[in-house]
C-alpha cells in the first residue's frame, strides 16, 4: 500500500502488478485475448505528450504525476445507492461504485431475452455472446487485434491499453432483436471516499435488429479526491435499432475523468446522444462512431463547461464509410476564470459514402479575457455528392444585451449571469427527458454562481 | 421630476447634444419630435446610463438627485424605464424569468419581498392581456423571434408590470402597424397618473393622435428648438420640420 509515496510511478508500478499477474495465455475467453492485447500493447505504448497532434492543446502530464493507488479498489458499502438516482426518473438502474457494477432492480422483471448484467458476470455466464461484441465497437476488426485498430486517438491509445488492460468491471446490457424497453436505463458512475484511486470500468450495450432504448449514464463522486477514472462505453447498435443516450459527467473539482465513448451502427439504425462535460478538474472526452450500414442516423448534442481553472477536452471523430448515412454533432461550450477548453471534432467520409449529410458545429462564451478554447473542426471528404458543414466560434457576452437587461434593474453580475445561462439553455433544451432538461439547468446555474463565488470571494449577497 | 439643463453629449468626440434644456413634471406626457440625427435616440439613452456616451457638460437632476452618479440598474430601481427603439433579442433566456428577474430587483431595492413564482404568474397573465400580449410568447425567449410589433408589446408589457416614475419611449412606434400602435398608446394612456411622468420620442404624429401629449418638443441639431403644446404637433404634420430649423437659422 506505498501507492502514496510513489508520486509520479503509479503506471510503473501498475505495469509491474500486470507483469506479475496471470493472464491464461491459451485462453480462448475473447475478454481475456482483448486484456492478453492490452498488457503486452501497454507495455511499450509511449505516454501522451504535447508534441502528438491529438495532444496538443491538453497538458496530460499532471496525471502522471499524480498520488494515485492502483491496488484494487475497495468495494463501497452495500446500501445507499438509491440516493444516487436524484432525477427522479423511473428506471432500470445500474450503481457502478468504485468500479465495482450493480444491478438494483429485478432481473425476472425484464422483457424475456434482454440481459442486464454486470461485466465480470457476464464473462462467466454469456461468454459466447459478450466474445461477440467486447471490443467491436471500437474497430470493424474480428476478434484479433480490435484494441490496435480502433480509431480513438491515433498518437496514443494508452488510456485505453490501460483500461483493457485489468478487463474491469461494467454494464453489460443485451437487448435482443424486437425488444423496446421502455424505461430508460440509468447508470450512475460513483467514486466513494477520499482516496486518490485508480477507478477503471468497460461498460458494453448491444442493441440488436429493431430493439430500442434509453440509456441514462451519470458520473458522480462523493468528496475531494484526486482519483483518475478511465472509462470505455462500447454501443453497438444493430439494423433498425434506436439508442438515445444521455451522458453527465458531474465529477468533483479535484478528480480526473476520461471516457472512451465507441460506437457502431448497423443499417437504418438510429442513434441520439446529449452530452454534458461539467465536472472534474480535468475530463477528457473521446467518441468513435464507425457507421457498419447505409441510412444510420447519428444525432449528437452537447455542452462544455470549464468554470473554476478547469480543463474539459472533447474529441469526435466520426467516420461515414456507408453511403446515406447522417450525421449531426452540435456543442456549445462555457468557459470562466483561468479555465480551459479544447473541442476536436473529426468527420471524414470515404470515397464510397456517396450521399452522406454531415454537419459539425462547436459554438463558445468566454467570459474572462484569460480563459482558453481551442476548436478545432476537420472535415475530410473523399465523395463528391455529399452535403457536409463544420464551424466554430468564440465569442464573448453582447454589452447591447447586458445593458437591456441592466435598464430592467437586473445587476449586472446577473445579467451576464442570465445571459451565460441563456446561451448554453439554448443547448439543454434539446433534452427530450424533461427531469434530466430540469436537472441540468439548475445544475448550471448552481455550478456558474459557484465559480463566481471561487474568482470573486469578496463579493457580497 | 426631471431636470435637465444645458446637457451637451458626445458620442465618439462628435458632439450630439449642443445644450439641450428640458422640464418634466409629474402626471404630464412629453413628446419630443425632430427630424432624424437630431439626438432623440441619443437623449434617450442617456437617460437609461447606457455607455458609450461622454456627458461634457450640463446636469440632469432626476427627483431632486444627480441622475448621471446612478448605474443603469440603479436608475430603474429609482424608477425610470426607457422603452427601446430596437428591443434586443435574448436566446435562452426565457421571457417569463427575464420579466420575474426584473420585477423582482425591483422590489428588492425597495426593500419589499420578492414576489412567488404562482402570485407573479397570476399577475403577468394579466399584464400580458392587458397589452394584448400572446401568453405563449411569455413563455418563449425574450424578443426571439417575435415580430416587430410583439417586441413592441412586450415593451409596454414591462413598462405595465414595473410602473415607472419617468418612462421614456424611444420611437416605439417606428415599424407598427395601426393596431399595434393603438395598443402601445392604450398601454401610454392607461399607465397616465398624477404621480407619473412620461417622454414619448418619436419621428411621426401618428402615435401622439393617440396620445394627445401635454407637451410637444421639437429636437433639431441636439437643441430643443421649439416646445408647445398638441397643436404643435398638427402644424409639423402640415409643414414638416423644415420651417422651424429654417427660423432657428435665421
Amino acid at each position: 500500500m506505498s501507492a502514496g509515496q510513489n508520486q509520479g510511478e503509479w503506471l510503473e508500478e501498475f505495469k509491474q502488478g500486470l507483469n506479475q499477474s496471470e493472464v491464461e495465455a491459451n485462453s480462448s475467453n475473447s475478454l481475456d485475448s482483448l486484456r492478453r492485447e492490452a498488457v503486452e500493447a501497454l507495455m511499450s505504448e509511449p505516454l501522451p505528450f504535447r508534441k502528438m497532434e491529438r495532444w496538443r492543446y491538453t497538458p496530460v502530464a499532471g496525471l502522471f504525476k499524480l498520488p494515485l493507488n492502483i491496488l484494487k479498489n475497495q468495494p463501497a458499502n452495500d446500501t445507499g445507492y438509491e440516493e444516487l438516482f436524484s432525477m427522479g426518473l423511473d428506471s432500470h438502474r445500474f450503481a457502478v461504485i468504485n468500479g465495482h457494477a450493480h444491478f438494483l432492480g429485478d432481473i425476472n422483471e425484464l422483457p424475456a431475452g434482454v440481459i442486464f448484467s454486470t461485466m465480470h458476470d457476464a464473462a462467466v455466464k454469456h461468454e459466447a455472446l459478450l466474445s461477440q461484441y467486447a471490443g467491436k465497437a471500437m474497430s470493424q476488426q474480428g476478434t484479433q487485434n480490435r484494441l490496435q485498430a480502433s480509431l480513438v486517438n491515433k498518437d496514443s491509445k494508452l488510456f485505453q491499453y490501460l483500461n483493457q488492460s485489468i478487463s474491469p468491471d461494467g454494464i453489460f446490457i443485451h437487448v435482443p432483436e424486437g425488444i423496446k424497453l421502455e424505461k430508460p436505463v440509468e447508470v450512475v458512475f460513483f467514486k466513494s471516499g477520499n482516496q486518490a484511486d485508480l477507478v477503471q470500468t468497460h461498460n458494453v450495450v448491444v442493441l440488436e435488429k429493431d430493439a430500442a432504448m434509453t440509456l441514462h449514464e451519470k458520473h458522480v463522486d462523493e468528496e475531494a479526491s484526486q482519483s483518475f477514472c478511465n472509462n470505455q462505453l462500447e454501443m453497438i447498435i444493430g439494423d433498425n435499432a434506436s439508442l438515445q443516450h444521455y451522458y453527465l459527467q458531474q465529477q468533483g473539482s479535484s478528480g480526473w475523468h476520461r471516457q472512451g465513448m465507441h460506437r457502431i451502427q448497423a443499417e437504418a439504425s438510429r442513434y441520439r446522444g446529449w452530452y454534458g462535460c461539467c465536472g472534474s478538474q480535468w475530463s477528457r472526452l473521446e467518441t468513435t462512431v464507425i457507421f457498419s450500414g447505409d441510412n444510420a442516423e447519428s444525432d449528437v448534442q452537447g455542452i462544455q463547461l470549464a468554470l473554476n481553472g478547469q480543463l474539459s477536452d472533447i474529441h469526435l471523430d466520426t467516420r461515414h464509410d456507408q453511403p446515406g448515412c447522417h450525421s449531426e454533432q452540435h456543442f456549445r461550450g462555457l468557459v470562466t476564470g483561468k479555465s480551459k477548453i479544447v473541442f476536436d471534432g473529426n468527420i471524414t467520409v470515404s470515397q464510397d459514402a456517396q450521399k452522406t449529410i454531415a454537419h459539425l458545429s462547436d459554438n463558445n462564451l468566454m467570459l474572462t479575457r484569460n480563459a482558453e478554447i481551442d476548436a478545432k473542426p476537420q472535415l475530410e471528404i473523399y465523395a463528391d455528392d455529399v452535403q457536409c458543414s463544420h464551424g466554430t466560434s468564440i465569442g464573448e457576452l453582447d454589452e447591447q444585451s447586458v445593458f437591456y437587461l441592466r435598464s430592467r434593474g437586473i445587476s449586472e453580475q446577473q445579467a451576464r449571469n442570465l445571459l451565460s445561462i441563456g446561451f448554453v439553455a439554448e443547448q439543454i433544451d434539446k433534452i427530450e427527458l424533461e427531469a434530466f432538461r430540469q436537472y441540468m439547468l439548475d445544475l448550471l446555474e448552481i455550478q456558474l454562481q459557484a465559480a463566481q463565488k471561487q474568482e470573486n470571494p469578496d463579493d457580497g449577497q | 421630476m426631471l431636470t435637465i439643463k444645458d446637457l451637451k453629449v458626445s458620442v465618439e468626440e462628435k458632439e450630439i447634444l449642443k445644450g439641450l434644456s428640458l422640464q418634466v413634471n409629474a402626471g404630464e406626457v412629453h413628446a419630443i419630435m425632430g427630424p432624424h440625427g437630431s439626438g432623440k435616440s441619443t437623449l434617450s439613452h442617456v437617460l437609461a446610463g447606457k455607455d458609450g456616451y461622454q456627458v461634457n457638460s450640463g446636469s440632469v437632476t432626476y427627483k431632486g438627485s444627480d441622475l448621471l452618479e446612478l448605474e443603469t440598474e440603479e436608475r430603474a430601481h429609482q424608477g425610470i424605464f426607457l422603452a427601446m427603439q430596437y428591443p434586443v433579442e435574448l436566446p435562452g433566456v426565457n421571457n417569463m424569468v427575464f420579466l420575474r428577474e426584473s420585477y423582482n430587483a425591483l422590489r428588492k431595492a425597495r426593500g419589499e419581498d420578492e414576489i412567488d413564482s404562482p402570485a407573479f404568474i397570476k399577475l403577468i397573465r394579466e399584464k400580458a392581456d392587458q397589452v394584448k400580449l400572446p401568453a405563449k410568447l411569455l413563455k418563449r425567449s425574450v424578443n426571439s423571434g417575435f415580430s416587430g410589433g410583439e417586441k413592441k408589446r412586450n415593451e409596454i408589457l414591462q413598462m405595465a408590470l414595473l410602473e415607472p416614475s419617468l418612462a421614456i419611449l424611444d420611437e416605439t412606434d417606428s415599424g407598427l402597424d395601426i393596431d399595434a400602435l393603438r395598443i402601445v398608446a392604450d398601454g401610454v394612456n392607461q399607465l397616465r397618473s398624477p404621480d407619473r411622468a412620461m417622454i414619448v420620442v418619436t419621428h411621426y404624429q401618428r402615435l401622439l393622435d393617440y396620445i394627445k401629449p401635454d407637451v410637444v418638443h421639437v429636437l433639431a441639431d441636439g437643441q430643443i428648438i421649439k416646445t408647445g403644446d398638441f397643436s404643435l404637433v398638427k402644424e409639423l404634420e402640415d409643414k414638416g420640420y423644415g420651417w422651424l430649423i429654417d427660423e432657428e437659422a435665421a
